[in-house]
């Protein structure tokens, strides 16, 4: 009896312990392949990126810009040819002498928490940019003297010099623009409620985790943007972003560039191209700071670097070798740059020793941010020791290593860059004086000064615009301190359910993305 | 003729009256609450202050975060002076210890929110985790280690062995990576990174846990499951096992009153140890899971050098660890008495 009884009671044990497997089993199936069952225009990002800031006034980074764009509309945008195009701007006008510039807004606009888009939000915003302690883009509105209101949709920009640049600026993450009652309160605004004007609002904000943003239907292109919400996932190990793509758990995902051939072979869309999100990476010199105080060491370096290593082995396959800072196809690119600095070692050596320079005499501290520029410090090292020159790694964490880069106390530095929605304020940052990037900085060249001031000069619808923008591109590289190592495109994976964005440098438009309802 | 003095009295043997037992119980657990209490106290304080002193020698500084290339000497100067930084060492971990015994962590250099919060956001996805793991390597472990243990010396023992030692050498990020080729990728039974909150429902929760928990839960199954093979194996040796079956009570009481409860004991004091262990490996296994939690938010704010996050994680780590440790110790005491008196 007691026998039979234990084995009945087995029995039930093991019918009981089987029926609670099944049912976990079948709700892990259920959602397995759609993350937490979200509606089906839904895009489920992955990235690495940990974004902090969400008001672009302080917003440092240009590779935020993709994330900003969502929530915040500028006055102007840019269309696939990068010309400015209007958004919550109708458009412009200049006065004679190119220093004023009038702005006029739509009608009827408003910002996602019912206040109203008007001249008055755009002059409190940009007297946030040139006043607030930690604007990012007070250096880019250099020339912008003053905003005053004309009437509720007019808005006039007096400039310090004749500049025929600042549509460009207004475009994209400079003229970003957030609510005038939510920047009351500008810390609320940067860390935990973002409100702009643009296509989708936030819902949902963890910190350093995930963004949860929905259509918003009173965005002025409202008509144009088909994905009902966008939730995006941050600090994602790059290295699982294609199994969580494979898997359903994200449906786009900005990869590593290694990862690359992964997604391609797992069947997904990869968008890599330099016209969309682009980057590059250069190493820095101080000509304020030994050795390279001495012209000759400068050029001894160009010489010395071979860009062709570093687009083989740092890219992937992905991207080119670099003589400037930008790609083949950016309106700044100068074809002769190309030219003018190809891989010398043995002129490099010559230069050096009509310089006076013995083997092995000259070295340097070799900054950079650690975790990020490691495998291009090793590969720079090497090539200059090929030269006689000892550059001494020294990778640090973001913030010490930023004490010495832009206080500019430092000799040599490795950095990136990920493009400008201004053509001529990529090229002031990398050469001018307070160029955030000119590691020489306040030194300038009068050549690049000359230059720059000409491209100012001249509009943007100019047919001679461009040809004076090289010109200013040639003179800020010859006469600076860049050595630029090579250009790559930012890589997006997605799910072959998610239709092409459009290709526009530098920012992420959602507008007539589609998502099938396969996904 | 001779009387043999009289025997001494012979001590009542009685058990204590109900009363007596309840006061005894009530001490017994007071002692064994109130003596890591007593260890709690300064090695808190001890972790604190070395805390605090690791984050003034790093030399981090909001500033260089805060303002990037606007970092000019006097935008340093003020936002210095905005954070108390300007003062005095001790009267910063002071005023710092003061906060955080009321449960205020400070805020965030990096993006402005209270450490607390977010650290109370992102531990309910570690907890979860760990406990998870801490369930399956329980479970799991004491399923084998019994199964071991009583198919001693047989080929079900040495199979048990050999897999545990298997699987203590497999480090959690083999183990996840695994995982995801096999039951994401390939089978698409589970999701292969995310978290969905318990409230959402459990099979979604389950589901997106599953993994993580088990690929961080085989060292303990391992350690469970051999301790307690030892342990069952001894006290089954010992002589009160074979009176208690020579006088004929049921096998199974035995095994639950007496081999079991005396045998249990290194593998409780084995979790006490592996606890801390769960936490620290869940900064590798959280970046591969895509988990937002407390040890992937851990690690970003050490290489950013947001020094009051990685003071908080720090801290709420020490408290953790030291509750943890405190729950073994009542429950080893309750179990076997010789613990408490350190027998």
């Amino acid at each position: 009896m007691t026998t039979l009884r234990r084995r009945r009671s087995f029995a039930v044990t093991v019918a009981a312990l089987a029926a609670v497997i099944a049912t976990v089993v079948a709700g892990c199936g259920s959602s397995a392949a759609g993350g937490d069952g979200s509606g089906d225009a839904t895009i489920r990002w992955g990235t690495k990126q940990i974004q902090a800031n969400w008001d672009p006034v302080v917003t440092g980074s240009t590779g935020a810009t993709i994330l900003l764009t969502p929530i915040y509309e500028s006055l102007f945008t840019l269309d696939e040819r990068r010309a400015v195009k209007p958004a919550l701007a109708s458009g412009y006008e200049y006065n004679a002498a190119g220093d004023q510039i009038t702005v006029r807004l739509k009608p009827n606009l408003t910002f996602q928490d019912g206040s109203p888009v008007d001249a008055d939000a755009v002059k409190f915003n940009i007297d946030r940019i040139k006043s607030q302690a930690n604007s990012a883009l007070k250096g880019s509105y250099n020339n912008v003297k003053a905003a005053t209101v004309v009437d509720p949709l007019t808005v006039r920009l007096d400039l310090a010099q004749q500049d025929y640049q600042i549509p460009y600026l207004l475009a994209v993450r400079g003229g970003m623009l957030p609510s005038k009652a939510a920047a009351q309160d500008p810390t609320k605004l940067n860390s935990a409620t973002p409100v702009g004007a643009g296509p989708f609002k936030v819902v949902e904000l963890q910190p350093e985790s995930k963004i949860v943003l929905e259509k918003w239907a009173g965005y002025w292109d409202a008509a144009n943007i088909k994905v009902d919400r966008i939730e995006i996932n941050f600090g994602i190990d790059p290295s699982t972003l294609v199994a969580g793509l494979q898997s359903g758990v994200y449906n786009w995902a900005q990869l590593d560039p290694q990862q690359t051939a992964e997604a391609k072979r797992a069947g997904l869309d990869v968008l890599a191209g330099v016209d969309r999100n682009w980057g590059s990476t250069f190493l820095s010199l101080n000509i304020n700071k030994a050795p390279f105080t001495d012209p000759a060491v400068v050029e001894a370096v160009r010489y010395a670097v071979n860009p062709d290593e570093f687009a083989s082995k740092l890219s992937f396959g992905l991207g080119q070798p670099a003589h400037q800072p930008f790609p083949t196809g950016h309106p700044a690119y100068v074809t002769d740059l190309d030219s003018e600095h190809r891989y010398d070692p043995a002129k490099a050596k010559d230069i050096l020793a009509k310089a006076g320079y013995a083997d092995g005499a000259i070295s340097f501290d070799l900054g950079g941010i650690a975790n990020n520029f490691d495998q291009a410090a090793e590969v720079l090292q090497q090539q200059l020791k090929a030269v006689g020159i000892t550059a001494n790694i020294r990778l640090q964490d973001q913030a010490n290593w930023g004490k010495g880069y832009f206080g500019k106390t430092i000799a040599a530095s490795l950095y990136g860059y990920v493009g400008r929605d201004s053509n001529v304020q990529a090229l002031t940052e990398h050469y001018d004086t307070g160029g955030v990037l000119n590691l020489s900085s306040p030194t300038t060249s009068p050549q690049f000064q000359e230059a720059l001031k000409a491209v100012r000069a001249t509009p943007i619808d100019a047919p001679d615009y461009k040809a004076k923008l090289q010109a200013a591109a040639k003179a800020g590289y010859e006469n600076g301190s860049t050595v630029s190592l090579y250009t790559y495109p930012s890589v997006v994976a997605k799910d072959k359910s998610i239709s092409d964005p459009p290709a526009i440098d530098g920012f992420q438009s959602w507008k007539g993305v589609r998502i099938s309802s396969s996904s | 003729m001779t009387l043999a003095p009289p025997a001494p009295p012979i001590p009542a043997t009685r058990p204590p009256t109900t009363p007596n037992l309840l006061g005894y119980r009530v001490r017994r657990v007071l002692t064994s609450v109130l003596r890591p209490l007593t260890i709690f106290v300064p090695v808190f304080l001890l972790g604190t202050f070395f805390t605090f002193l690791l984050g003034h020698l790093s030399g981090r500084n909001p500033a260089y975060i805060q303002l990037g290339d606007a970092a000019t000497p006097e935008a340093v100067a003020e936002v210095e002076h905005q954070y108390g930084l300007d003062r005095p060492f001790l009267v910063q971990y002071v005023d710092w210890l003061g906060r955080i015994l009321h449960g205020d962590l400070g805020e965030s250099w990096f993006n402005g929110h209270s450490v607390a919060q977010v650290l109370l956001d992102r531990a309910a996805i570690t907890l979860s985790a760990a406990g998870l793991a801490l369930v399956i390597g329980v479970v799991v472990g004491s399923a084998l280690g019994a199964l071991a243990a009583t198919f001693h010396t047989r080929w079900v023992d040495r199979a048990v062995t050999g897999f545990t030692t298997a699987i203590s050498v497999l480090p959690p990020f083999i183990v996840g990576i695994a995982l995801v080729a096999i039951f994401a990728v390939s089978l698409h039974l589970l999701p292969a990174a995310g978290y969905i909150p318990l409230g959402r429902g459990f099979g979604p929760w389950l589901s997106h846990l599953i993994l993580p928990a088990l690929a961080l839960s085989f060292d303990t199954v391992a350690d469970v499951a051999r301790q307690l093979r030892d342990g069952l194996v001894s006290a089954k040796r010992e002589n009160y096992v074979t009176g208690a079956l020579v006088r004929g009570l049921d096998g199974r009481q035995v095994f639950f009153g007496h081999v079991l409860r005396n045998a249990v004991g290194p593998s409780l004091a084995v979790l006490g140890l592996k606890f801390p262990n769960l936490l620290g490996g869940a900064v590798v296994t959280e970046a591969i899971f895509g988990l937002s939690g407390f040890g992937v938010f851990a690690s970003q704010a050490a290489v950013r050098g947001d020094v009051p996050s990685v003071q908080g994680v720090l801290v709420t780590s020490v408290v953790l660890v030291v509750v943890f440790n405190l729950i073994v110790n009542v429950a080893l005491n309750r179990l076997s008495p010789a613990a408490a008196r350190g027998v």
